[in-house]
């Protein structure tokens, strides 16, 4: 499986009347793009906006970040079994991107869903200052803040988002077919002239216990048992993630521009021969699930002749026993493993050094095996100060930082000491580095 | 000129082995047998003003008293700087240690020590500065060269670095801090460094669980006053007191007083870790009032305690849970309770 990844650097952003691509400026007719949304009758107003990293401004009540991809030759859709994409394999070919560039769509939770889906937050985006702590404070953005109908069901709320974002980034990506792209990179699994140690990337992915949301691997969310995918798949778009959960590990963007899958290609044929990225879906109801989840999984990389796994996750809380249950497989099995994990268990919110100091009073896993003795620790990205006074806010006015409390409203462009507004859980949106991006960590002292 | 006060035990103070291990404690000037090679290295920075010898079993059997005169010992000298061994792999000797740098902690004295690291020492202070050694005298010399530079940085009250940086063993505390690569890419050297069989140090070092010893059996259950307790969030429907769905620090308690089952009329369950609609329709399945009042009318258990007390048991601080629990316990316990049945979820 080969594919070409042909790139378009976004450096500016502006309105006009034709949208198009030129020497790193991104021109958007807003009308163009409102027109488009507002053709399913489940978005009932939309409003575009233009965001640029280091402006004094906050956005909020993001639900999902997607990165404008386009197949301009080979089979299939980028991001692939959802908002009516066919199913078909994808990862051959040749595709466009935008780099830097995220379609962000925003909208306040419905009541009716905020009561169901406890994990359908509130998260915000500063763009400078101390709360521009994580990669979605770099990105450039054409930002859909959509009101939806008020009585949606979550799986149409869900749906009808999505399609709104993915049809603005299909639209903006489609653009750039006839031109040629600064950046062209080749991405192919070809077979090493000698010998090297076999690694399979074990990418366990979080399945949502609510029904019709969650990651979908080509729109597929259920749980199921292991799977098999080229990396190329995943960065045509075979993983993405829903408008619901606020989790960071689930983010569509985050997906394409995963860094484990760029490290993984640049030791490919180096020093390793990487051969494919396991899917094995986490947070099974039951202990026997998460055993054969974790037992199939291991299976899969022992007929893959593995050598070697480096084992990601998305999620945290008991998702953790079925990861750690796959770790002690694979090494029970002869496979070594190293395991790229958040500090699942440190709640820091703001980076007071009380609360960012741990000690045998906070174990920094959850759980864990003793066969887990290669850890690399993302630490975390909470910020050291209180978020300040925004001049602009996007998405919305107001945010709610008590899932109980709907009614206690936060204005969003006020200081906001999160600490004291939402306890132990961040509302900043990719508070958890779960795959790597920075080089922030933990040191035992 | 740093003021460095010196523990040794009676062996290493050429007094004698395991036939003088009951020496009683005793100070003196300057210093004695290792305390010797410390002087030489402190050079013209500092000096041995004093060492403690005391012996192994007095030690480790009349604890009290050997504390008692660690302390008095700390307190007259007045150290900058308490270097304890080092213990190598001596189990007792390492307690010894370890009890010192944790009364020199007390008195805001900087200390060190050294073990083996497989010495039971490090189980009694996890705090302590504890420098790896070899398991015997061997590796005295090169022990002291890393113990006294760590000291003398823990005296002057300069922050101490991370313990693979600074050569101690780590004290169970992890603070944040940026390191050379971005998480990605740290993660495949370090597999491929396990791979090759290079050396790699994790950078999460997995703990070892603590064990909770089980309260002794009830010896008669018909007469025992029972009472719930569950982390699984099930609250009077409405949710009174706003129980989180998800990382709650409080636990609240109601009333199953009157109530042969629980209706979902009255309860639901605001658990968010997992899909609670089953639970929110029958709340027994998490809180089973319903079967607790069929063994209480066949005389299978003596009393049902009238209030339960729950909180939610998801991405919850370790804090929280251990002040949580120990207040639910205290609570349970002034109401007489015998036995608990605690329902997880």
């Amino acid at each position: 499986m080969r594919l070409e990844l042909g790139t378009f650097p976004v450096t500016r952003l502006a309105f006009g009347s034709r949208t198009g691509w030129s020497g790193g400026q991104l021109t958007v007719d807003p009308a163009r793009l409102a027109r488009l949304v507002l053709e399913d009758s489940r978005i009932r107003d939309v409003r575009v906006d233009l965001v640029e990293p280091g402006e004094d401004a906050r956005i909020i009540h993001v639900r999902d970040v997607i990165e404008p991809r386009v197949k301009v030759m080979g089979p299939g859709h980028a991001y692939p079994g959802i908002c009516g994409h066919p199913p078909d394999s994808v990862g051959e070919g040749v595709t466009f991107r935008f780099s830097g560039l995220g379609v962000l769509v925003a909208s306040e939770v419905l009541p009716h869903i905020r009561r169901a889906v406890s994990a359908a937050t509130d998260s915000l985006i500063d763009m400078s200052g101390p709360g521009a702590v994580t990669v979605y404070s770099t990105l450039r953005y054409v930002v859909l803040t959509l009101v939806t109908q008020p009585d949606l069901e979550l799986a149409e709320w869900n749906d009808g988002l999505r399609l709104a974002g993915h049809r603005v980034a299909d639209d903006l990506a489609s653009s750039l077919r006839s031109l040629e792209p600064p950046e062209r990179r080749i991405f192919s699994l070809a077979p090493p002239q000698a010998p090297l140690p076999r690694v399979v990337h074990v990418h366990t992915l979080n399945a949502s216990m609510v029904p019709d949301i969650g990651t979908g691997v080509y729109g597929f969310t259920p749980h199921a048992l292991a799977m098999l995918l080229h990396p190329n798949e995943i960065l045509d778009g075979a993983i993405a993630g829903d408008m619901v959960v606020g989790y960071p590990g689930k983010c569509t963007w985050l997906h394409v521009n995963n860094p484990v899958l760029t490290a993984l290609y640049a030791r490919h044929g180096q020093d390793i021969e990487w051969v494919g990225s396991i899917i094995a879906r986490t947070r099974w109801g039951a202990l026997r699930e998460k055993q054969l989840s974790a037992y199939q999984t291991v299976k899969l990389a022992q007929m893959l002749h593995a050598q070697g796994a480096l084992v990601t996750w998305n999620h945290g809380g008991n998702d953790l026993i079925e990861v750690m249950l796959t770790i002690q497989g694979l090494e029970k099995a002869g496979i070594k493993t190293a395991f790229l994990t958040i500090e699942s268990d440190i709640k820091v919110v703001k980076l007071s050094r009380e609360l960012a100091e741990t000690g045998s009073d906070e174990p920094p896993l959850l759980f864990s095996v003793p066969e887990a003795d290669a850890i690399v620790s993302t630490g975390t990205l909470a910020p050291g100060e209180v978020l300040p006074r925004v001049s602009r806010v996007i998405g919305g006015d107001s945010l709610v930082f008590d899932q109980e409390r709907p009614d206690a409203r936060t204005p969003a462009a006020g200081v906001l000491d999160l600490e004291a507004l939402s306890g132990a859980y961040s509302p900043i949106f990719g508070h958890f580095d779960n795959y790597g991006l920075g080089r922030q960590s933990y040191y035992d002292y | 000129m740093l003021r460095v006060g010196h523990y040794i035990n009676q062996f290493f103070a050429g007094i004698g082995g395991e036939q003088s291990a009951n020496l009683t404690p005793q100070g003196r000037d300057g210093p004695v047998g290792p305390g010797r090679a410390l002087h030489l290295l402190l050079k013209d920075t500092g000096a041995v003003v004093s060492t403690l010898i005391c012996g192994d079993s007095f030690f480790n059997e009349r604890a009290a008293e050997a504390r008692t005169a660690v302390r008095a010992w700390m307190e007259e000298i007045r150290p900058d700087l308490v270097i304890a061994g080092p213990a190598f792999a001596a189990g007792r000797y390492g307690v010894a240690c370890a009890e010192v740098c944790r009364q020199a902690a007390e008195l805001d004295i900087a200390a060190v020590t050294g073990m083996h690291p497989e010495n039971p020492g490090l189980l009694v202070h996890k705090q302590a500065y504890v420098v790896p050694t070899g398991d015997s005298a061997a590796d005295l010399a090169r022990a002291l060269n890393v113990m006294l530079p760590l000291g003398q940085k823990l005296a002057s009250r300069v922050p101490v670095g991370p313990a693979a940086v600074e050569g101690y063993l780590p004290r169970g505390v992890r603070r944040p801090g940026a390191r050379g690569e971005i998480g990605a890419e740290r993660a495949i050297a370090m597999l491929v460094a396990k791979l090759t069989a290079q050396p790699f140090q994790t950078e999460i070092p997995v703990e070892k669980y603590e064990a909770v010893p089980p309260a002794p059996p009830i010896a008669d259950l018909r007469h025992a006053t029972i009472a719930v307790v569950t982390t699984g969030a099930v609250v009077p429907r409405g949710n009174p007191d706003h129980l989180k769905r998800c990382s709650e620090t409080r636990w609240a308690q109601y009333t199953l007083a009157g109530r042969d089952r629980l209706s979902s009329d009255e309860f639901e369950c605001v658990h968010g870790g997992f899909f609670n609609l089953m639970a929110s329709e029958n709340p027994n399945l998490v809180l089973p009032l319903d079967v607790l009042r069929d063994l209480q009318r066949e005389g299978k258990i003596g009393n049902l305690l009238d209030t339960y007390f729950t909180t939610t048991g998801n991405d919850q601080r370790l804090i929280d849970c251990k002040r949580n629990g120990a207040e639910i316990a205290a609570a349970v316990q002034s109401a007489g309770v015998d036995g608990v049945l605690l329902v997880a979820t």
